[in-house]
């Protein structure tokens, strides 16, 4: 075995300040120049005729001409994203209070949120839109897209006050009020907007769902005309503003946090990057047994909340179906085997397509951070590039690599494969990153290659950011295989809520939508154990 | 020095450890931090050396170099009259730093089995629990880290660094971060251990004691620029026990490496 440079190179990014010709900033910006200028050259000459590509000033022609029409949708969306923002936000930092404030309802309530997580949107989107007025459907929507992640992202900020300081408020003669006003809050704060950060495009995604549902304008209904008429250019446009608005509240966010918590920045990251990710010492580290209880605290909670809610709002029995109506529909009614053949061989197509992108952006994710670790020089130049990427929406990807791949299952893998690509590739890096230096310095100095330390060292570290990574796409999976069944390629459960908007079947959506929670909650409760014997083994402190 | 000096531990005359007109600088945004300065030091094959100085002295800096973590800008290195590079790649370094650096999934033995592993030196049948009962580890062979105090884990990290009976061992504030009492156990436990191999060894520390109790040599240095100013030998006999720490020779020696490193500061322009 013998060094390669490659090793010095990384063991001094570890260590030693690196000596740096140009700021990353400025070779950030040289690649974004290159990159546009290249994609400008081949969509004008070699794929001209691609029908793939549209050059970025057709783009940018486009979007300018057309300026109003646009800026009419996008508007729209953006007042119905703000209401839910708000709403869903308020909700979710009201609740974390409760649960600091008083422990007793964290059970609970996290087993609600984890269960208005795991319902995909897509599937309560024509339910809520009889149920409620159309408008206030879509704001539901998206406030009910947000409140998972800034529960937990407030929760577990609430909870990282430092514990001398509260012991000192506590001999100071603090109660839990002023310890919660003076020491918790402030400690929250990065936390807090590093959820908000994350639910801002998600806000975006819910008002967005609704409008696909049948709205006179917003982005669901550009996107809807765009895939229609598959016009390359107009395509592109589209996925430019999906990307700038979702996006664009994820950047303003990131800089509001960052102006309102200076003292963030000498701090080192744990969370910050995904706080859902931390949500393993919530959820992730429960004992086997706390877990069997869970799952029955889950089980009462959503379908005990949902019998209550029809029970209790007095809906029209016509369009609102508690969990007796569905349990008739699929196993005591007459054609309950056809019913079965619907929702479960949809089920069946939806899990497929959702494992097949699940399993090859968590594998792509996991690759690409080795690749930057090992080569540090293409991540300083990559990264940013990938943080941007990060932040464009399934809105965005779904109708290009639709342009790009057609109607195919191999689109549809990729598309719900870049939902889970860019979180795992930076929660990996994290994870890896967490490998002490003086361990790495040990294996150098015992003559241990780059793979051997890698192989050793720093994937083993980076095991729980997997487990954590693939646990928080289990519920953003299936959600995206469903918004493109039902967008596009209409199969699997996306066919089973076509078909019961055709017929006005209420009972087939609150079956979809109640098979899919329940899958969903499965597969994260799953994950879940799997990760608590992954942490036993590889992160033990991160149980107690 | 009244210390007595007798044969046991007569130095082999084979080249140990040799800085020649080392220099160090450290580049960063704005300026040139020069860490290690035109230090030449010769050491023989075989004899505890330990290196003292204030924090930011660039003790650790010398002692990565000759790890092969970092590479001079001026001067040049050896251990036993070859580069460390060379050394590093037969597998024949040992390295313990304060932080203890085991991986927190493998228990004690598979920690220090990593060693063997990796380097792929060969070591005899039964040699790992015979290395676990000698930095007293019996009973704990399947332990995790997690569930090791401090010194235990620094045990640990020792007996990797030992496994693979390296020909030089480099030790960067091995105990820094235990507690006075843990130390001096340590110590004298590195030092039964230490005493049966006489491996060639470069001890990084901050204390006087500590440096005096165990080395043949002790080099004191200044701060920045790094300079050593002075080689102090050390010539009680070994074994050496507890009982020497109390005694009025071994005060006499440390009281004469605190006025040296004393001076360093003054020299520094320090009150």
């Amino acid at each position: 075995m013998t060094a390669s440079p490659e090793t010095s190179a990384h063991t001094s990014a570890h260590v030693a300040p690196q000596n740096r010709s140009v700021p990353a900033w400025v070779e950030t910006a040289l690649l974004m120049t290159l990159l546009l200028t290249g994609w400008e050259v081949l969509a004008r000459t070699l794929l001209a005729n691609s029908f793939a590509l549209a050059a970025p000033t057709e783009v940018a022609l486009l979007l300018f001409e057309q300026g109003p029409l646009f800026l009419r949708n996008v508007a729209a969306t953006l007042v119905t994203a703000l209401k839910g923002f708000f709403i869903g936000n308020a909700i979710a930092i009201a609740l974390a209070l409760g649960i600091v404030l008083l422990p007793a309802v964290e059970k609970p309530l996290f087993s609600a949120a984890l269960a208005i997580y795991s319902v995909p949107i897509i599937a309560l989107a024509p339910i809520l839109l009889v149920l409620l007025d159309r408008p206030d459907a879509m704001v539901a929507l998206s406030a009910l897209s947000v409140i998972f992640t800034t529960l937990v992202a407030t929760t577990l900020g609430l909870r990282s006050a430092d514990p001398l300081t509260l012991d000192v408020m506590h001999v100071l003669g603090g109660g839990p009020v002023s310890k919660l006003r003076r020491v918790r809050w402030v400690a929250a704060l990065p936390s807090l907007f590093a959820g908000l950060r994350v639910a801002a495009p998600a806000a975006v995604l819910g008002a967005t769902v609704g409008e696909f549902m049948g709205a006179d304008r917003g982005l669901g209904v550009l996107i809807t005309g765009a895939l229609a008429s598959l016009e390359t250019t107009r395509v592109w446009a589209v996925a430019v503003l999906a990307t700038l608005v979702s996006g664009g509240g994820y950047v303003a966010i990131g800089w509001l946090g960052r102006r309102l918590t200076p003292w963030v920045a000498g701090m080192p990251v744990t969370h910050a990057i995904d706080p859902t990710a931390a949500l393993q010492r919530v959820s992730g580290a429960m004992k086997a047994g706390r877990l069997l209880r869970t799952l029955a605290i889950n089980l009462a909670v959503v379908f005990g909340g949902w019998a209550l809610f029809i029970e209790l709002a007095g809906l029209n029995t016509f369009f609102a179906k508690g969990p007796a109506d569905v349990w008739a529909y699929l196993v005591t009614d007459a054609d309950a085997a056809g019913n079965r053949t619907l929702i479960f061989g949809g089920l069946a197509v939806t899990l497929r397509n959702a494992g097949l992108g699940f399993l090859t952006g968590l594998a792509g994710g996991t690759l690409a951070a080795i690749v930057f670790v090992l080569r540090p020089s293409l991540e300083r130049a990559v990264m940013p590039v990938a943080i941007t990427l990060r932040s464009i929406p399934i809105l965005a990807t779904a109708p290009l690599v639709i342009l790009l791949l057609g109607r195919t299952l191999t689109a549809t893998t990729v598309i719900i494969a870049i939902l889970s690509f860019f979180p795992t590739m930076i929660n990996v890096m994290a994870g890896m990153r967490l490998t002490r230096v003086a361990l790495i310095e040990v294996l150098r100095t015992l003559n241990a290659s780059r793979w051997t330390i890698l192989w050793r060292a720093e994937l083993p570290s980076a095991l729980p950011a997997i487990m954590a990574s693939a646990r928080i796409a289990v519920p953003a999976s299936i959600l995206g295989a469903v918004i493109i069944e039902w967008l596009i390629t209409g199969v699997g459960m996306g066919n089973a809520i076509l078909s019961g908007v055709y017929n006005a079947d209420y009972t087939v959506l609150w079956s979809v939508a109640a098979v899919l929670t329940l899958v969903s909650m499965g597969a994260y409760g799953l994950i879940a154990l799997a990760e608590r014997a992954v942490l036993r083994r590889y992160a033990p402190e991160q149980l107690r | 020095m009244s210390a007595a000096a007798d044969g046991v531990d007569a130095p082999s005359g084979a080249p140990g450890i040799a800085l020649s007109n080392l220099t160090k600088v450290f580049a960063t945004d704005r300026n040139e931090i020069v860490a290690v300065e035109d230090v030449s030091v010769a050491t023989e094959r075989g004899a505890f050396t330990s290196l003292v100085g204030p924090s930011g002295c660039g003790k650790s800096t010398i002692l990565r170099m000759l790890a092969d973590l970092d590479t001079p800008t001026a001067g040049g290195v050896s251990l036993l009259g070859r580069s460390p590079a060379d050394l590093r790649r037969l597998g024949k370094l040992g390295i313990v730093f304060q932080d203890a650096a085991l991986l927190p999934w493998r228990d004690v033995r598979a920690n220090i089995e990593l060693a063997v592993q990796v380097t792929g030196v060969s070591v005899p049948r039964g040699a790992v629990d015979d290395m676990i009962a000698l930095v007293g580890l019996k009973g704990f062979e399947g332990a995790r880290p997690a569930e090791l105090s401090g010194g235990m884990r620094q045990r640990v990290a020792i007996a990797r660094a030992l496994i693979t009976e390296p020909e030089v061992l480099l030790l960067d504030e091995p105990f820094g971060a235990l507690d006075e009492i843990t130390r001096r156990r340590l110590n004298l436990e590195l030092l039964h251990i230490w005493a049966a191999r006489r491996t060639t060894t470069l001890l990084v520390t901050h204390s006087i004691e500590e440096a005096a109790f165990l080395s043949d040599m002790v080099l004191v240095m200044s701060p920045r620029p790094g300079r050593i100013v002075a080689e102090v030998p050390i010539r009680f006999p070994r074994p050496r026990g507890r009982g020497l720490l109390r005694t009025p020779d071994f005060h006499a020696v440390t009281a004469h490496l605190s006025d040296l490193l004393a001076g360093g500061e003054a020299h520094d322009g320090e009150p």
